[in-house]
């Protein structure tokens, strides 16, 4: 039993989209996804082996979708997808090329069924003065505007892992089940219109209104520190991320003090001077290099992990500044179990995952199972057809 | 009009600062009845944030508590007096959602916890949002939304190779992955719940779910031995791409997806093919480390000579993905967030008409709208007493004078 497990989605996304299926999949939707017979729209790095064709993308969002390939540039093919799209609850197209896409003519004479929801995803909407705009998910953060306050000051610096597809998926998502929650409800179908553009103007915290408001444009800040101790600091293997001082107020100050000087710390003694938590002095230069060169004077012989426990247990707002690598061994996710393995049907191996974004009491999570293109061709498009689509994928349908 | 696709829905929030909030924003723009549990002894801290509608400070002016909490209502209620705990339960009877971002045991405290709430409600979707999950032996640690992008690695992920990482200039996983998380997983639940699923326990571990948009990668750690590696302004699979300053200090943004595009782009800013070794993509993308340092210059050039938008207009007339790098400024204007009505104009009491981000996932039939300011601090105790919880008149005056609603 699960969330959406009613609910049948045909999953016609790309790298802007997928992971909004992705999500549909995780709360027990049953996803049918569709790959053109050349290979699966997901295979792009990273990679386990790039030569098997084992992507790592493509397994993480499609993990427990059901897949079929379907050739459109063919009549049979369309008309498979016709059929698919008909009795499918939920249609979700995307593709970073917009409107300018090849197979746009195809869905947009597919969708106008008012009991169904569909969902379009693209970077910048279906109509408007970008509709032809050509993006990649640099150039949506910056006409987003998130680079004009992500990087340093002499550079903007895109965010890792292409995070305006993130963005966009998840506001479709959000739209999806919004959708169905009405149609439960004795309402219609309807379509749904994602811009990734939209999605990144919407996060960018509170810049719009600091320049609707108070006429600042915020700008990129880099690793300027706001005040003293609010920032990265050197440990042995790496970085820690400390947070002393918060709008100007500062936090745990005297444990984190207390702890340097338990340390025998050089230089600690004089951060008990009152003048250390005045907001005028310690957001000079002068007092953060200070600071910093006592704090790493200390924190550079331990490493991040051992400076995180102890600092929390003293109370002080202090973390590591985990590699994905670090992220991968925290003691806390393996703890809850948030790493499943999942069999990788492609590989013919497991691997490991990390799990959903949310828990649900009561609703299993099932046994994750990552299936390759066509893998449920068999299934699912010979009830669709006469003639024995295996047959049809050898003719390159 | 139809009905708003989440009305009849009500939600006990007591979220507050950055995370939370955002969640339920969400769902009020959807329809819900969202009634933010606050306190005047205990303000929520982003209704004292910057910016404030005049430069002004106040409660109830602050523009980033505003674009975070439109279409809901606000009753103070003091929850450490009984006579307000009594209310709080009596809210929660009635709603269909409580949700809070504490740390784990506030909520138990006050015996607000799921244990307890389920038997006053047992159709209830009840939502913790903690930072690292309720359990786990780093469960009970400290921590702001900024620190789960350092706990998670994007912001470590994020700068240039050869610099101190710098994250993402702001709480992304405050504004992205978390609120949207949650606010799925809710809508989730109580569609379950109209199959005769009944009410249900959500946890959202921030760290968790904030792990999930780095997915590929985190399998990537998980499962192969490549080292950590900070990409920078490099595309994800190899393709040329740049960001790289314009005429008066603006910034473009350019990425070459085909053979095609890289054609244009030689043609474009002057440079013979023949000056590159590389004149396919997938040379570039196999080769990353002097690949695009020739045409990198050349690009660095011509981009110098333009202005962003110039640059922009150019290329993507020739069907290169390229954008200026825009702030909040150019964002008011741009023709296409225009076009979508992305900003709305919002009038609140307070702070007069201000500009709010919109809804972005436009539902044709049944739309998102912001369907009232954000609520000034407690501006509905009244009338959800009143109206909601039924109190009398003189009950509701007894309350107030013993300060129950502060």
């Amino acid at each position: 039993m699960n969330a959406l497990e009613n609910l049948r989605v045909l999953d016609l996304t790309d790298e802007l989209g997928g992971y909004s299926t992705k999500l549909l999949a995780d709360l027990g939707a049953e996803v049918i996804r569709v790959d053109p017979p050349e290979g699966g729209l997901l295979e792009r790095a990273p990679y386990l082996d790039q030569e098997k064709k084992i992507s790592l993308f493509d397994v993480f969002f499609n993990q427990n979708k059901k897949r079929v390939t379907l050739n459109l540039s063919d009549s049979k093919g369309r008309e498979l997808l016709a059929h698919l799209w008909r009795s499918s609850d939920v249609v979700v197209w995307s593709s970073i090329d917009g409107i300018s896409d090849t197979r746009w003519p195809i869905i947009d004479s597919l969708r106008g069924n008012p009991n169904q929801i569909v969902c379009l995803i693209t970077p910048f909407g279906l109509d408007g003065p970008y509709r032809h705009f050509a993006a990649s998910d640099a150039v949506i953060m910056a006409l987003g505007g998130f680079l004009s306050i992500s990087g340093y000051p002499d550079c903007p610096v895109v965010p890792f892992g292409e995070q305006s597809y993130y963005a966009a998926s998840l506001h479709a998502a959000l739209g999806i089940v919004v959708a169905s929650a009405h149609r439960t409800n004795g309402g219609e179908g309807q379509e749904i219109s994602v811009s990734a553009q939209d999605a990144v103007a919407h996060a960018l915290e509170n810049a719009i209104q600091y320049y609707d408001l108070e006429n600042h444009i915020r700008s990129r800040i880099g690793d300027k520190e706001p005040a003293i101790g609010t920032g990265v600091f050197k440990c042995r293997d790496g970085y820690v991320f400390l947070m002393a001082f918060l709008h100007g107020t500062p936090l745990r100050w005297p444990e984190l003090v207390e702890w340097l000087k338990d340390e025998d710390v050089e230089g600690s003694e004089i951060l008990t001077d009152s003048q250390w938590t005045n907001l005028d002095w310690v957001t000079t230069d002068e007092a953060k290099n200070q600071f910093r060169e006592i704090f790493e004077s200390f924190s550079s012989k331990i490493d991040k992990l051992e400076l995180y426990e102890e600092g929390q247990r003293r109370g002080v707002n202090i973390c590591p500044l985990n590699t994905l690598s670090d992220c991968a061994d925290s003691p806390q996710l393996r703890s809850r179990g948030f790493f499943r393995n999942g069999a990788v049907k492609i590989l013919g191996e497991e691997l490991e995952f990390p799990g959903p974004p949310f828990r649900i009491d009561g609703f299993e999570q099932s046994a994750i199972e990552a299936f390759g293109p066509g893998d449920h061709d068999q299934e699912i498009l010979a009830p669709l057809c006469q003639e024995d689509t295996v047959l049809n994928r050898r003719e390159g349908i | 009009m139809s009905a708003m696709p989440l009305e009849g829905v009500r939600i006990a929030d007591f979220t507050w600062v950055g995370v939370g909030p955002f969640a339920t924003k969400f769902l009020a723009d959807f329809g819900a009845d969202v009634i933010k549990i606050e306190s005047t002894l205990n303000v929520d801290v982003v209704r004292k944030g910057r910016p404030f509608a005049g430069g002004q400070p106040g409660l109830n002016r602050s523009g980033y508590f505003a674009n975070r909490n439109s279409s809901k209502r606000s009753v103070t209620v003091n929850l450490k007096n009984p006579e307000g705990l009594i209310l709080a339960k009596d809210l929660i009877r009635g709603s269909d959602v409580v949700i809070n971002n504490f740390s784990s045991g506030v909520m138990e405290k006050f015996g607000l916890h799921y244990a307890e709430v389920s038997k006053l409600n047992s159709e209830i979707v009840y939502v913790d949002m903690p930072m690292q999950g309720m359990v786990g032996p780093h469960s009970g640690f400290r921590g702001y939304g900024a620190m789960i992008n350092a706990l998670s690695g994007l912001y470590a992920s994020t700068g240039l190779p050869g610099r101190r990482p710098i994250g993402t200039g702001t709480n992304y996983p405050d504004h992205v992955p978390n609120p949207l998380h949650a606010a799925i997983a809710i809508v989730a639940a109580l569609e379950y719940r109209s199959h005769g699923g009944g009410g249900r326990y959500i946890e959202i571990s921030q760290l968790e779910s904030t792990a999930n948009v780095l997915g590929p990668y985190l399998m990537e750690a998980l499962n192969a031995t490549a080292p950590d590696e900070i990409l920078g302004n490099n595309h994800a699979v190899g393709l040329p791409q740049w960001v790289l300053p314009c005429r008066n200090e603006e910034w473009c943004a350019l990425t070459v997806r085909t053979d095609e595009q890289l054609n244009k782009l030689f043609a474009i800013i002057g440079m013979d093919p023949l000056q590159s070794a590389k004149t396919s993509i997938d040379a570039h993308q196999s080769d990353q480390s002097d690949a695009t340092s020739a045409l990198k210059e050349y690009v660095a050039r011509w981009l110098s000579k333009q202005t962003a938008e110039e640059a922009m207009t150019i290329l993507q007339n020739s069907g290169i993905p390229a954008g200026k790098v825009k702030n909040a400024k150019d964002l008011l204007n741009d023709p296409q967030l225009m076009h979508r009505g992305h900003w709305v104009s919002v009038d609140h009491p307070e702070m007069g008409k201000s500009i709010h981000d919109g809804p972005v996932a436009q539902l044709k039939k049944t739309p998102a709208r912001l369907s009232r300011p954000a609520p000034l601090l407690g501006q509905h105790t009244r009338e959800v007493m009143l109206e909601v919880l039924n109190l009398k008149e003189d009950e509701f005056e007894r309350l107030r004078l013993q300060g129950v609603f502060t």
